[in-house]
């Protein structure tokens, strides 16, 4: 079960690292700054994936 | 033109950039996974190799505890045996000798007690090991220790054999197994169960020896193996020595019953004592 929590933030927070460090530089540029949250987003949601799992196999 | 260049390339860089750091992310992951699998592998091979050790260990205890059984027994009988009825005959001799009538009298005595003594050092020997086993099988060497049973502890107990004389022919340490594991069976249900009827049926399954222990005690709704009686753990480690699986089935007011399954394969490759 940890596995799946533990997977998920190194995940998670490997992937946004990049992001949050240069979205200062290219925030005038909307785009490319819209393109960076979905990139986020898409980690976001991989992490919440396993944590899901996680709480599902601690439950069972 | 510039500009937009530009912005291709930043696109591609935090791309490229953010796939290197997860892919990093996902093999080491990756590795712990396949590490830990390893590390339990091992870990379930240690504890399979620890159980056969354990199972060995066992083994070797049974066998040189009936070894030395078998020696203190023989000793018994033919040593200390033979020692006595030469004292026997030589008190016969001194009574043929004489005519004093006390020493005559002081000489029967002599002779009675030493009878006595002939007679429990033969039980003793014979407890400690069934000489009849290795003689005449197991079948027979059951049979006479039932009808002693029965007289001595007023016990009926019936044996059906539906084996074809396979009993007859087991190797004498599976032999030797399961006459202590009925042995054990008897007395607790001679100690706690207050039965008047034992059965034991034999017969033969597929590719099983079967033996059926019944009573018609008092039977109990507690598991038997749980407790912490010497008993039950030794009936375990001689059955599983032997490779014989076993259940039991008891409930309150209803009797006992055990039941081993004996695999025939267990016959050929039996172990031997000396």
């Amino acid at each position: 079960m940890t596995l799946y929590i533990n997977s998920g933030m190194l995940i998670y927070f490997s992937g946004s690292f990049l992001l949050f460090i240069i979205y200062s530089v290219i925030i005038s540029n909307y785009s490319l700054a819209y393109f960076i949250w979905d990139l986020h987003a898409t980690f976001l949601l991989t992490m919440y994936i396993l944590f899901a799992v996680a709480l599902w196999k601690y439950k069972k | 033109m510039e500009i937009q260049k530009i912005n291709d390339n930043i696109y591609y860089l935090i791309f490229i950039a953010t796939f290197g750091s997860i892919s990093l992310a996902l093999s080491v992951i990756f590795f712990y996974i396949r590490y830990h699998k390893k590390f339990q592998a091992q870990q379930a091979a240690l504890q399979k190799a620890e159980l056969q050790h354990r199972q060995q260990l066992l083994n070797a205890t049974i066998l040189s505890q009936e070894k030395e059984r078998m020696r203190i027994s023989k000793d018994l009988h033919d040593h200390i045996g033979s020692s006595l009825s030469n004292l026997r005959f030589m008190a016969s001799h001194i009574q043929a000798e004489t005519n004093i009538p006390v020493i005559r009298t002081i000489t029967e005595e002599y002779k009675k007690n030493i009878d006595l003594l002939v007679n429990d050092i033969r039980n003793i020997s014979h407890s400690l090991s069934p000489a009849g086993l290795a003689l005449w099988g197991f079948h027979e060497s059951l049979e006479e220790f039932c009808d002693k049973t029965s007289t001595n502890a007023g016990l009926q107990i019936e044996i059906l054999d539906d084996t074809g004389g396979i009993l007859r022919q087991l190797p004498f340490d599976l032999a030797l197994s399961l006459f202590r594991v009925m042995q054990e069976l008897v007395s607790n249900t001679i100690k706690h169960a207050a039965a008047k009827s034992v059965t034991i049926a034999t017969g033969m399954e597929q590719n099983y020896i079967s033996v059926k222990y019944t009573d018609d005690g008092r039977g109990t709704d507690t598991n038997i193996f749980s407790g912490s009686g010497i008993g039950m753990y030794n009936i375990q480690s001689r059955l599983s020595m032997i490779q014989a699986t076993y259940n039991a089935v008891s409930a309150a007011g209803k009797g006992f019953s055990f039941h081993i399954r004996l695999p025939q394969a267990a016959l050929d490759k039996s172990l031997h004592y000396e």
